[in-house]
């Protein structure tokens, strides 16, 4: 469970009448794929870091799993994994079997369970194979599941992906998908994804609409289709627009 | 092409990163300070290759990494030829061989050591500085992370090079201020980046529970076995005959 | 000015590998040419071979059926081109190409092909770059490269990282820019541009095809392996017959094909 109460926050080199989040508040649950979608600069990137405990609020109040991410309390970094939009920004390790163990080194685990998470994640992910690989030998797509397996061998209770998909081509991007519909169905996890690219809404299960610092909707993408004064305020799939004209169509036919 | 870890299976890999650091540090020391003549010299650059080759280096990276240190050699050659007043070839070869002996040498140790063998070794080294209360495992994380990055980096410099160029961009005009003046579509974008990417590094390395002062476990354990004990002794029996042969 | 750039028979290295099949194309002014394919086909490596920055290949590069020289007839904009900003205002940025090439006029040329991507120069010109939001530094890191107007125009996923809103200016922008210049664009995620695109290469792991994009678009309907379209758009087309002419990736234009009262404009290109 996530709690946002009255969430503000603001970025020391703006100007302090700029928020980048204002008096947001909202709850999430687990087990389902939930996208914060805007344009850029609304606020979702901020919101997803005050999550991670990477950043702490101005005002209001963050918890996650029942920890108030203001505490120095390091549990937060284990309940909640975050997946940067740039790869190669976020591997620490030479060699793929290292990078996976970086985070378990700081959970300070013995090497027993260390090797054992390893192994199992790999064998999930079918990984196994690039475990000896340096990390520059694999693509962007690889990369990326690199990441996703760094992040799951510290056993998360929450998952966040920024941005994801926009630097994956369309192969690379059906394959994320299958990874992220395997996530959710095989463990106790929620997923929080931010996107601005249309193809990924048919993921999302509940979308919480950012626009300039503000919650704008929360609710199902069912809901979202039809609010046609929202519209203007994020990447509308092309797919929801043909459902709507198919339905008006529908609606005058009977 | 870069010179970076690339694995294999051999004594030379499965080496202590420690003996493995030493003894890379006890070539360089051969290569650069020992008083040999040119036909010693050259032999041990022959054996130093041939031993990577017998150990399954990929050595051909750091071969063709010689020709971007073409100036440096050209450079300190000539300066060493002239050394004696009249010009010496001898000189010049030997310089150049020195030069790319350790070059070679300190090629070979990137290609065979990961990036925790790396961070073993530094570790090993910083170790006496934790009398004076430095943390030698961050030291040792600090050194390794920017060995991980420089290939990145240099990278990034290339093609920065090459964006800039096809936008109209000429490098190497004027002198002095000038200069630098025509060096900055290159400087500062390179700069900018490495300081975003450092950002989101340390940002990556938070959210996956690194603390600086917080207890670690390792993954990778590294022990002393028969080959590393060899290594040793092959060392120390260097150093006593230099020594014996200096005194008499 | 030229109106066609022929590539023939080029087959590009790198390190001494060869990389994909042998490539041949017409790119014409006109309308935007796209080339797609997977991450690491050599899509980015074929961009550089045409400007004249990457040498390892061999084949021939025609303009207008004379030998072609890339040597200032040619601008390429990297992946991210706002990387490169290194001046203290965004006029200093868009006329840099041209103050190196001692321009006399570089003040109202920069403004002027500033104003054409869609920037208005006087509000922007003495502002710091980095005070610009992504959309608008986008444009501006575009128009500095490209602000010696060469006949031949290749931009690297000019799109990646803007907002849909941005996608759609910047595309429609450059499509006006292709009418004048012969523009050619590597991306692998290309559906607000399909729109305003002439022919499409697409290089393979098997075999690289030139089409113009309407026979594009119906081969990767009838083959879904051949190149991935958008799931609604595949499942909103299996209701109809594919007939010669298809309609663009869009809601509204779909929907028309679907109850048969389609208009010209809402067919793809075919030549």
């Amino acid at each position: 469970m996530i709690l946002f109460d009255r969430v503000s926050y603001r970025y020391k080199e703006n100007q302090e009448t700029s928020f980048a989040l204002e008096e947001v508040s909202f709850s999430l649950a687990q087990n389902q794929i939930i996208g914060f979608i805007g344009s850029n600069g609304c606020g979702k990137t901020t919101c997803a870091r005050l999550i991670a405990g990477l950043l702490k609020p101005v005002s209001g109040k963050v918890t996650v799993c029942g920890i108030d991410t203001a505490s120095e309390d390091a549990e937060i970094h284990r309940k909640v994994g975050i997946i940067f939009q740039n790869p190669d920004n976020q591997i620490v390790g030479t060699t793929v079997e290292e990078d996976i163990a970086f985070g378990l080194e700081n959970l300070a685990l013995p090497r027993d369970e260390m090797q054992r998470r390893i192994e199992s994640v790999c064998r999930e992910l079918r990984f196994e194979k690039f475990l000896k690989l340096p990390v520059s030998h694999l693509s962007g797509g690889q990369k990326q599941q690199l990441c996703i397996a760094s992040i799951l061998v510290m056993q998360p209770e929450w998952l966040i992906f920024d941005e994801p998909t926009s630097h994956l081509d369309p192969w690379a991007r059906r394959e994320f998908y299958q990874v992220i519909k395997h996530l959710i169905e095989s463990r106790k996890v929620g997923i929080i994804m931010i996107s601005q690219v249309p193809d990924d809404f048919d993921l999302f299960e509940e979308i919480h609409l950012f626009s300039k610092g503000r919650l704008l909707f929360t609710g199902k993408p069912e809901e979202l289709k039809y609010r046609e004064d929202l519209q203007p305020m994020f990447s509308f799939p092309e797919k929801w627009y043909l459902d709507r004209l198919q339905k008006e169509k529908n609606d005058q036919l009977s | 092409m870069q010179i970076t870890y690339s694995p294999a299976d051999s004594a030379l890999y499965r080496l202590n990163p420690f003996i493995k650091g030493l003894g890379t540090l006890f070539i360089i020391l051969l290569f650069s300070v020992t008083m040999q003549g040119l036909f010693s010299l050259f032999f041990s650059l022959v054996l130093t290759i041939l031993l990577a080759i017998l150990f399954k280096v990929e050595l051909k990276p750091i071969l063709i990494s010689i020709e971007k240190i073409w100036l440096l050699l050209l450079l300190v050659g000539i300066i060493q030829g002239f050394s004696t007043g009249n010009f010496n070839p001898e000189s010049l070869l030997i310089a150049v061989i020195r030069i790319i002996g350790v070059f070679v040498t300190s090629g070979i140790f990137v290609t065979i050591s990961s990036q925790s063998e790396l961070m073993y070794f530094w570790e090993q080294s910083f170790r006496p500085l934790n009398l004076f209360g430095f943390q030698a495992r961050e030291l040792a994380l600090v050194m390794v992370i920017s060995v991980r990055f420089l290939p990145v980096i240099l990278g990034e410099l290339d093609r920065i090079r090459m964006a800039q160029m096809a936008r109209g961009a000429r490098f190497s005009h004027g002198v002095g201020l000038k200069a630098v003046k025509s060096l900055m579509p290159l400087l500062i974008p390179t700069l900018s980046l490495a300081i975003i990417r450092a950002e989101d590094l340390a940002l990556a390395m938070e959210a996956r529970g690194y603390c600086v002062s917080r207890q670690r476990t390792r993954y990778n354990h590294f022990s002393i076995g028969f080959f590393d004990i060899f290594v040793c002794g092959i060392m120390l029996g260097t150093i006593l005959a230099y020594v014996l042969q200096i005194r008499f | 000015m030229i109106n066609c750039l022929e590539l023939r028979e080029i087959e590009l290295f790198y390190k001494n590998r060869r990389i994909g099949d042998k490539i041949s194309c017409r790119f014409e002014k006109g309308r935007v040419n796209l080339i797609v394919g997977r991450a690491g086909s050599g899509k980015s490596t074929l961009l550089r071979a045409i400007a004249g920055f990457h040498k390892e290949f061999s084949g021939k590069i025609f303009a207008d059926d004379m030998s072609f020289d890339s040597e200032g007839r040619i601008a390429l904009a990297f992946q991210n081109p706002e990387n490169l900003f290194f001046n203290p205002s965004v006029g200093d940025e868009v006329c840099y190409a041209l103050i190196q090439k001692d321009d006399k006029e570089f003040r109202q040329k920069g403004i002027a092909w500033l104003e054409k991507w869609g920037i208005e120069a006087s509000a922007f010109w003495k502002k710091h770059p980095f005070e610009l939001s992504g959309g608008e530094k986008r444009k501006v890191a575009l128009s500095a490269c490209t602000v010696l107007l060469p006949e031949v125009i290749l931009l690297d996923e000019p799109l990646a990282g803007l907002d849909f809103q941005g996608r759609e200016k910047l595309a429609g922008i450059i499509s006006q820019i292709a009418r004048d210049h012969i523009v050619i664009i590597v991306t692998h995620d290309p559906e607000n541009l399909i729109d305003l695109t002439g022919r499409v290469l697409f290089i393979g792991d098997q075999a690289v095809e030139f089409k113009c994009v309407n026979e594009f678009i119906a081969k990767s309907l009838q083959e879904p392996d051949f190149y991935p379209l958008p799931d609604w758009y595949v499942q909103a087309m299996e209701q109809k017959p594919i007939k010669k002419h298809i309609p663009r990736l869009r809601a509204e234009s779909v929907f028309k094909y679907l109850q048969g009262t389609a208009e010209d404009a809402d067919y793809l290109f075919a030549g």
